[in-house]
C-alpha cells in the first residue's frame, strides 16, 4: 500500500503524546533536529541520533521497520555518494549515510504524527494559491489512489501483468493513461462541484484545532533536547581531541 | 529526474540558495496564474497523479516522474507550483531531500520547461502526421531528462564539495580531496539513461492512450 | 406556490459530440416542493440537473431558475447540489472544514460560519464526524457530510443526483428522513433523481419520468402507479406490489393500486374473505 496512505493513517488514527502535541512544537523540534543533523560532523552522534529517532517513533506507536524500509530510497542514493567518498575516508561515508537516513526519518516522524493539512496550513500562510494546490493534491491523492488500486487489481485479474516485458510495459503505460484520464475527469467534476459551492479562486480551509501548548508538547521538546545535547557533547569531545 | 543528493552532502549555501531561487520564481508564478483557478485544480490533480505514479513499485529504485507531461498539460507557471507541491510531499514520506526541495523543484521545473518547449516545437513541425504527439512526447521526455541529469551533475560539481572540510578534523593537507566526480558521474549516468528511456516510453504510451480517449487534454 | 425552476425543451452538445435533448412536458419545481425525476441510465436526468445549477448551458431551449438564467446570473447560495459521486464534492481536509467551505466562500464571517456549521452538524447528527478526515468515512457518512455541506447556507432548492444509490437500506431511510425534515422545517425544495421507484412515494410530491429524451409523465406518485406502463416505457420496473394490484384490477377485481402495503393487505384480505363466502 502507498506510503502516503499509511502515513496519513498513522497521523490521523493513532494516539500518542506526540500525536497530541501542537503542530508548532512538532515543526520547531523537527526543524531543530534536522538542522543539527545537517551540521553535525560526528559519526557517533549521528548513529546515536538514529537510535533516538527510532526510540521516539516507538513511543509514538509507529512501526519502525516499515519506517526504515521507506528510507531505502534515500539510503540507496546516499550509498552512491558514500561510494564516491570511500577513496578518501571511512568515516565520511558513514556520516553521509546516517545524515541522509536520519533526515528522512525525522520527516517521516513529523508527518506520521501530524496530519498533512495541518502542515499545509503553514504553507497557506505564505501563499493561499500554493496552499490550495497542496490541500487539493492531498485530497485528490486519496481519490486517485483508490481508483488506481481498483483498476490495478482488475488489470492483474485479467492477466495484465502476465506475459513478456514488452506487453507488461504496454499494459502498465495504458493503465497510467487510464488513471491520467480518470484523474482529469474527476478534477473537472470537482471543479464543477466547487463552483456550485461558491468557489471563486480561494479555498478557505481553516483547521478547527486549538493551538495551545500543553503537556503533550513535552515530547517534541524532549526530542529536540536530545538532539541538541548530543551535538553539544560531540563538540566538546572533539574539542578535547578525541575524534569520533 | 530528481537530484538524489542526500541531505547533508551539498553545502548549506547551495540548498539555501535553491530555496531562495524557487521562492522567487514561485512568487512570480502565483501572480501569473491569478484568475486561472480551473488550471489550479488541474495542477493539484497533476501533482496527485505524479504521486500516484511514483507509488507504483517498479522493483528498482526508480520512479516515474511525469514532469514533462506536467509541463505539457499545465504550462510553465502552474507546472512550477505543481512540481513544488509534489517535491515537498515526496520529501516528507521517505524520499529524502527535504533540504534540497528548492533545488529539486528547479531541476524538475527545468525538465517541464525543456520538455514543453521541445514538445511544442516537434508537434508543430510535424503538424500533418498522426504520430506527432507520441513522437514529440517521447523525444521531449528523453531529452529533458538527460539534460536535467547533466544539470544535476553540474550542480554537484559546482557545489565544490570537499570531504576534508565536511569531516571538520585535522588532516594531512590532502589538496586533492574533492568528491570523486568521475565516480559520481559514472554511477549516475547509466541510471539517468535507463530512467530517461523508461520514462520516455511510458509517457509516450500515456499520451497515445489519452489522445485516443480524451484528445482535448493534449492538443496542439 | 411560486415557480422556482422551469426547464423547457433543452438540448446540450457535449465536447465529444454527444447530444442530449430533453423535451416533452415542461419541467417545473415550485417553492417547497419535493420532486423526483425517474429515468433509466443515460436518459438525461443528470444533464438536466447540471443545467439547473448552471454548470451546463443549453444549446437550445430555456432554463430559468428563480426567474433568471442560471448561467448568466449566479445562483449563489439559493441552489445547492449533492453530486452522484460525493468523493468529488468533499474537498475539505476534515468534515468540519468541508462543511465550512460554502459559507466561507460566500463571504460569511468566521464567527458566523462557526455557528452555521456547528448548527447543521448537530441537526444532521454528525457531531462525532466533525474532526474526521473524509476519506476514512463510510458511504452513508460521506452522503450526510455532502448534504450538510449543501444545506449549511439554507438554500431554497436542494438538488440531489442519485443520492440514494449505493447505500444500504438503513442509510437510505436515514437520508430520506433527513431530506423530508429539511423540506418541512426549512421549506427547502428538493429535486432528486433516482431509479428506485419504490422510494419515490416517500421522497416526492411530484414525479417526472424521462424516457428517450422526453418527459413523458408529470404527476403524483399515486397517479404514476396507476399507469405502470409509463414506467415500463422508461425502462423502469414498477414495484412488485403495484404490479400485483394492477394485475388484480385488470382481472376485474375492485382494488385501488397503491404502494401502501397496509392498504394493499386490507384490500386483498377483503377480497379473500369475499371469495370464501
Amino acid at each position: 500500500m502507498s506510503a502516503i496512505y499509511l502515513i496519513d493513517h498513522y497521523a490521523n488514527n493513532l494516539s500518542s503524546y506526540m500525536h497530541k502535541a501542537s503542530t508548532l512544537s512538532k515543526l520547531i523540534s523537527a526543524a531543530l533536529a534536522l538542522g543539527i543533523t545537517m551540521f553535525t560532523g560526528s559519526a557517533l552522534a549521528l548513529m546515536i541520533d538514529f537510535l533516538l529517532i527510532l526510540m521516539f517513533m516507538r513511543t509514538a506507536k509507529l512501526p519502525i521497520f516499515r519506517m526504515l524500509r521507506w528510507t531505502i530510497y534515500p539510503a540507496f542514493f546516499a550509498s552512491l555518494f558514500a561510494l564516491s567518498q570511500l577513496p578518501y575516508s571511512f568515516i565520511l561515508p558513514i556520516i553521509t549515510m546516517f545524515k541522509a537516513v536520519n533526515a528522512a526519518l525525522i520527516m517521516l516522524f513529523l508527518v506520521s504524527t501530524t496530519p498533512y493539512p495541518e502542515l499545509f496550513s503553514v504553507i497557506s500562510i505564505s501563499s493561499q494559491t500554493i496552499g490550495n494546490v497542496a490541500f487539493l493534491t492531498y485530497r485528490f491523492f486519496f481519490i486517485f489512489i483508490d481508483q488506481a488500486s481498483k483498476r490495478f487489481t482488475a488489470m492483474k485479474a485479467k492477466g495484465g501483468l502476465v506475459g513478456g516485458w514488452r506487453k507488461r510495459i504496454e499494459n502498465l503505460a495504458n493503465f497510467l493513461g487510464l488513471i491520467f484520464v480518470i484523474s482529469f475527469e474527476i478534477s473537472e467534476n470537482v471543479y464543477s462541484a466547487m463552483k456550485t459551492r461558491g468557489y471563486s479562486g480561494k479555498i478557505f480551509c481553516h483547521r478547527k484545532k486549538e493551538r495551545k501548548f500543553s503537556k503533550n508538547d513535552l515530547m517534541p521538546v524532549a526530542f529536540a533536547l536530545c538532539f541538541s545535547t548530543l551535538m553539544v557533547v560531540s563538540l566538546f569531545i572533539r574539542e578535547g581531541g578525541i575524534l569520533i | 529526474m530528481h537530484i538524489h543528493v542526500p541531505d547533508g552532502v551539498l553545502p548549506v549555501w547551495l540548498w539555501i540558495l535553491g530555496y531562495i531561487i524557487v521562492s522567487t520564481f514561485l512568487s512570480v508564478a502565483v501572480k501569473k496564474v491569478r484568475g486561472d483557478e480551473k488550471r489550479g485544480i488541474y495542477a493539484a490533480a497533476m501533482s496527485a497523479v505524479m504521486l500516484v505514479a511514483m507509488s507504483i513499485p517498479l522493483g528498482v529504485p526508480y520512479h516515474i516522474n511525469l514532469t514533462v507531461l506536467a509541463g505539457i498539460i499545465l504550462g510553465p507557471w502552474w507546472a512550477l507550483i505543481s512540481n513544488f507541491v509534489t517535491n515537498v510531499m515526496l520529501a516528507t514520506f521517505g524520499h529524502g531531500g527535504i533540504t534540497i526541495v528548492g533545488l529539486n523543484t528547479m531541476v524538475t521545473w527545468f525538465e517541464s520547461l525543456v520538455g514543453l518547449y521541445i514538445f511544442m516545437t516537434l508537434q508543430a513541425a510535424f503538424k500533418q502526421r498522426k504520430w506527432r504527439f507520441t513522437v514529440a512526447t517521447g523525444v521531449s521526455t528523453f531529452t529533458a531528462l538527460m539534460l536535467s541529469a547533466v544539470l544535476v551533475i553540474g550542480i554537484v560539481a559546482a557545489s565544490g564539495i570537499n570531504p576534508a572540510e565536511a569531516i571538520h578534523h585535522e588532516h594531512e593537507g590532502n589538496e586533492e580531496s574533492q568528491i570523486s566526480m568521475a565516480v559520481f558521474t559514472v554511477l549516475l549516468v547509466p541510471i539517468a539513461l535507463v530512467g530517461a528511456v523508461i520514462e520516455a516510453i511510458i509517457t509516450s504510451f500515456i499520451v497515445m492512450y489519452v489522445r485516443k480517449v480524451r484528445p482535448i487534454l493534449i492538443s496542439g | 406556490m411560486s415557480e422556482i425552476v422551469k426547464v423547457n425543451c433543452i438540448s446540450h452538445r457535449y465536447p465529444d459530440a454527444t447530444e442530449v435533448s430533453i423535451c416533452g412536458l415542461s419541467f417545473v419545481i415550485h417553492e417547497g416542493e419535493r420532486v423526483a425525476i425517474l429515468g433509466a441510465n443515460g436518459s438525461g436526468k443528470t444533464t438536466m440537473l447540471l443545467h439547473i445549477v448552471g454548470i451546463l448551458q443549453p444549446t437550445e431551449g430555456e432554463v430559468t431558475v428563480f426567474g433568471d438564467s442560471p448561467t448568466k446570473s449566479p445562483l449563489h447560495d439559493k441552489v445547492a447540489m449533492v453530486f452522484q459521486n460525493v468523493d468529488e464534492q468533499i474537498i475539505g481536509p476534515t468534515v468540519w472544514d468541508d462543511i465550512a467551505f460554502s459559507p466561507l466562500n460566500y463571504g460569511h464571517k468566521p464567527g458566523e460560519v462557526k455557528n452555521m456549521v456547528d448548527e447543521i452538524i448537530k441537526e444532521i447528527g454528525i457531531q462525532h464526524l466533525a474532526s474526521r478526515v473524509p476519506h476514512y468515512l463510510s458511504g452513508g457518512e460521506k452522503k450526510k457530510v455532502a448534504i450538510a455541506g449543501a444545506v449549511v447556507t439554507h438554500p431554497k432548492l436542494l438538488i440531489l443526483d442519485e443520492a440514494l444509490t449505493g447505500l444500504d437500506p438503513k442509510s437510505k431511510v436515514e437520508i430520506i428522513k433527513l431530506l423530508n425534515r429539511f423540506n418541512k422545517e426549512h421549506n427547502i425544495a428538493i429535486a432528486i433523481t433516482t431509479h428506485e421507484v419504490d422510494l419515490v412515494p416517500r421522497i416526492a410530491d411530484t414525479v417526472y419520468v424521462i424516457s428517450n429524451g422526453a418527459i413523458i409523465f408529470r404527476g403524483t406518485p399515486v397517479e404514476l402507479f396507476q399507469q405502470p406502463e409509463v414506467l415500463r416505457k422508461a425502462n423502469l420496473e414498477p414495484p412488485p406490489l403495484i404490479e400485483l394490484l394492477k394485475a388484480l384490477k385488470d382481472e376485474g377485481l375492485q382494488v385501488e393500486v397503491s404502494d401502501d402495503p397496509a392498504k394493499a393487505k386490507k384490500q386483498i384480505l377483503t377480497l379473500c374473505k369475499a371469495k370464501n363466502r
